[in-house]
């Protein structure tokens, strides 16, 4: 009995990773289209985030089934609880990955990219849900503090953006399409942040049995 | 065993004691019988003696005799009964047809046993015929067999008890001293016991398979280790995993390449069998593959493999790259297992790439002064270029030509330097300061014209190499040192030997290379400033032959350069070149 819930916990550690895994390539996909104006590497991320929320579904049956039939305690629990939790900001990092991209597949983008930080912007997310899905798979507590404590940096890219197009509009509103597009990708961004810090959070939650929310209250 | 023997000794114990005592009570009872008889006999043959002396009524005699305990009875000849000491004799039945009395009016005497069911005894009977015709029967009652059984119960009870007292104790030790040499035989050394011969045969079973299971864990041992051996020395990275893609074994190169050890992992193969070989986990947790690299082409490549074929893709882990080979294992059931090579193509495709520069810039190179050459030959083939100036773009033409040859030539070296064997160049012994003071004169006019000072200076060292080679080495050195001078600088040729090496530098006071550049100023075709090296000429191979040169003289190049103020290359021979 044991035996065999150990190997459906395996299983939905592996698919977890594997979820981790599309996202990270997402958000990078995104980034790496966003800054080498590559729109059919765009249309790809779209099509690809249906296996993103395709890999959600599929863990949520898991867990659901683990819980109903294991009636898992303690540990265990925590383990697929976060995992339920987890998914959720895996699959709105996959979605808003997707969303990115379609702007950048819409036609109305001028040559030049104004100077603002966005790239930067850009690879810092991704570096924050690489190092929250590593965190998750190394069960490295260390690496989730690290990753929420980044999610600052994330924030503070995001109001320079923010500054520095609303400039831009103010100077030339012929590019005020452009410039908005831009700003939503800089706050997808800035969630996408946000969702990592969520993981973070949960893996926290799954090793240490206390999730940072119940603390500060 | 010893149970076994404890119990069986308690069972003969009982039965033996049961067996003895049913004897002894048959014996009991018999003796009490023939007693019984006996005594009556005697008791009868005084009474007839009695009686046929009194004669008449003696009723009053025999009710006193029957006080004695023995029952008397008087039977008429035609069996009614005249007196019993018991019983009323009028109410008795007719006891002419018992045995006893039968027989005693036939013989004189008869005798009789019956056993009563009423009392549980036996009933003995004597009877004498008396001279008168009556007859007169004694009887007595003795206990039977059953009463004699029954009767002593207890005692036979005390008698159970005190055996079982003294022999269970008994029976135990003796069971233990059987039981003792077996429990302490030594398995391991079969033939050092001395127990029981009757176990020797066994023991000698024993040894024999000892010796075979021996063998075959010793050829075992000496199996795994040769697999662990060649798996962990080799440069390949190897990961076997079972049916769920959690990694049942993986090898040195393996561990290195995707960090296991890094990130706090147990298990593997390394160490002697059965101790370490064991799946990785952390924690507890099996280890999965994507555990240890998360790639979607990795699991694509491995999802292939489970479904029979070979699945392969490229990752990069470290900062290089490798190419993963999955292949699929049959399983017994269902999914089967996946072995996965990983090897390390970073150079393979460095070098490819610099292959594909290497085409690209050779094309463009030799292109450029060709468009040149075809540019001023088509001007002038259409008549535009007045008869005086023809000799200006001749000229041109001419410079242009010469820089192809010495394109065309500088690659041709280089592919012969390529090839590397050293077996087609001529070894003698160059003497190094002469070579250097021949190449500054060679070029002191280039250097002239741009007020620039070639300064050779060191001690005379000989070394055994190419002449050609040489000279073209240091003739590029110091033509790189002249070209990229400042108007007015030096250059300064240096030629010495420090434990056992003997040097040749090349100082100059030019434009110096930036730190970026250092890696690959050796490389074909590189410039550090690609606009301006027009103006300058040379062919982009110069440094590379220098480093082809230096190779097949096993000399090694050291450069240390600043930007804005110079540079200095020094060549070093090894100690030792014969």
């Amino acid at each position: 009995m044991r035996n065999r819930f150990d190997a459906q916990l395996a299983q939905l550690n592996a698919e977890m990773i594997q979820m981790g895994s599309l996202c990270e390539r997402a958000i990078a996909g995104a980034v790496k289209a966003l800054v080498e104006g590559d729109s059919g590497l765009a249309a790809q991320i779209m099509a690809q985030d249906e296996e993103v929320n395709q890999q959600e579904k599929n863990i949520e049956a898991l867990c659901l089934k683990l819980l109903l039939q294991q009636q898992p305690v303690a540990r265990d629990l925590r383990q697929i609880s976060s995992a339920l939790k987890m998914i959720t900001d895996m699959e709105r990092i996959g979605d808003q990955a997707a969303d990115i991209a379609e702007i950048l597949v819409m036609e109305n983008r001028p040559v030049t990219m104004p100077n603002i930080p966005l790239e930067e912007m850009g690879k810092a997310t991704s570096k924050m849900v690489t190092d929250s899905v590593e965190a998750y798979v190394r069960k490295d507590l260390e690496g989730a503090k690290a990753v929420i404590a980044y999610d600052d940096v994330v924030d503070k890219l995001f109001d320079e953006v923010k500054a520095e197009l609303i400039r831009l509009i103010g100077q030339n509103m012929a590019n005020g399409e452009w410039a908005m597009d831009l700003l939503m990708i800089a706050k997808y961004f800035e969630r996408i942040g946000d969702h990592a810090t969520n993981i973070a959070e949960w893996v926290e939650f799954s090793i240490t049995g206390e999730h940072r929310s119940e603390r500060e209250l | 065993m010893k149970n076994k023997i404890l119990r069986s000794m308690c069972a003969l114990l009982l039965v033996l004691v049961a067996a003895i005592y049913a004897i002894f009570c048959v014996v009991m009872y018999r003796q009490n019988v023939s007693t019984a008889r006996e005594q009556l006999e005697g008791e009868a043959a005084y009474l007839k003696e009695v009686l046929d002396e009194v004669g008449g009524s003696y009723t009053e005699l025999l009710n006193r005799l029957a006080e004695a305990g023995t029952r008397v009875t008087l039977v008429d000849a035609d069996g009614a009964v005249v007196f019993d000491s018991d019983g009323i004799a009028a109410q008795m039945e007719n006891h002419a047809e018992r045995p006893e009395i039968e027989e005693a009016r036939e013989n004189g005497w008869g005798e009789a046993q019956r056993y009563s069911d009423t009392f549980q005894e036996t009933n003995f009977y004597y009877a004498v015929a008396l001279d008168n015709g009556q007859i007169l029967r004694l009887a007595v009652s003795t206990e039977s067999v059953y009463g004699t059984l029954s009767g002593q119960l207890l005692l036979a009870a005390v008698l159970v008890c005190v055996v079982f007292l003294i022999c269970i104790p008994a029976a135990d030790h003796l069971a233990r001293r059987i039981v003792e040499p077996i429990n302490q035989l030594d398995l391991r050394n079969p033939l050092q016991n001395v127990a029981y011969d009757e176990l020797s045969p066994l023991l000698l079973r024993l040894e024999k398979q000892n010796r075979q299971i021996d063998e075959q864990i010793e050829c075992l041992k000496a199996r795994h280790a040769e697999f662990t051996a060649i798996t962990e020395n080799m440069q390949e990275g190897l990961v076997i995993l079972n049916g769920h893609l959690q990694v049942l074994s993986i090898n040195e190169s393996a561990r290195k390449i995707l960090g296991v050890d890094r990130h706090g992992y147990v298990g593997g193969t390394e160490g002697k069998m059965g101790e370490k070989d064991r799946p990785l986990e952390k924690e507890g947790v099996p280890l999965h593959i994507l555990n240890l690299n998360r790639s979607q082409e990795l699991l694509q490549a491995v999802r292939e493999a489970q479904s029979g074929r070979s699945g392969r893709c490229q990752i990069e882990e470290g900062g290089r790259k490798y190419s993963l080979l999955a292949s699929p294992v049959a399983g017994d059931e269902g999914k089967g297992g996946v072995v996965i090579f990983l090897l390390d193509v970073t150079d393979q495709m460095e070098a490819e790439q610099m292959r594909r520069e290497f085409s690209a810039n050779v094309s463009h190179e030799l292109k450029t002064p060709l468009t040149s050459i075809s540019g001023y030959a088509e001007i002038m083939e259409n008549g535009l270029v007045k008869a005086e100036d023809i000799s200006r773009f001749a000229g041109r033409i001419h410079k242009e030509a010469l820089r192809l040859i010495q394109l065309v030539e500088d690659i041709i070296q280089l592919s012969r330097l390529d090839e590397n064997s050293t077996a087609d160049w001529q070894q003698e012994p160059v003497e190094l300061l002469g070579l250097c003071n021949e190449v500054a004169g060679r070029l002191a006019s280039q250097a002239g014209r741009r007020g620039i000072n070639i300064e050779v200076s060191g001690q005379k060292e000989t070394v055994t190499g190419v002449r050609r080679l040489l000279d073209e080495m240091v003739t590029n050195l110091c033509d790189n040192a002249v070209k990229y001078n400042k108007d007015g600088g030096s250059v300064k040729i240096n030629v010495g030997e420090t434990q056992g090496e003997i040097w040749v530098s090349v100082a100059d006071t030019g434009i110096g290379i930036a730190p970026e550049h250092h890696g690959r100023i050796f490389e074909r075709f590189y410039r550090v400033d690609k606009s301006h090296s027009r103006e300058t000429g040379g062919t982009g191979l110069g440094l590379s032959i220098v480093k082809h040169a230096a190779v097949i003289h096993k000399a090694r190049i050291d450069l240390q350069s600043e930007e804005n103020k110079g540079t200095k290359i020094t060549v070093y021979f090894p100690a030792k070149v014969k």
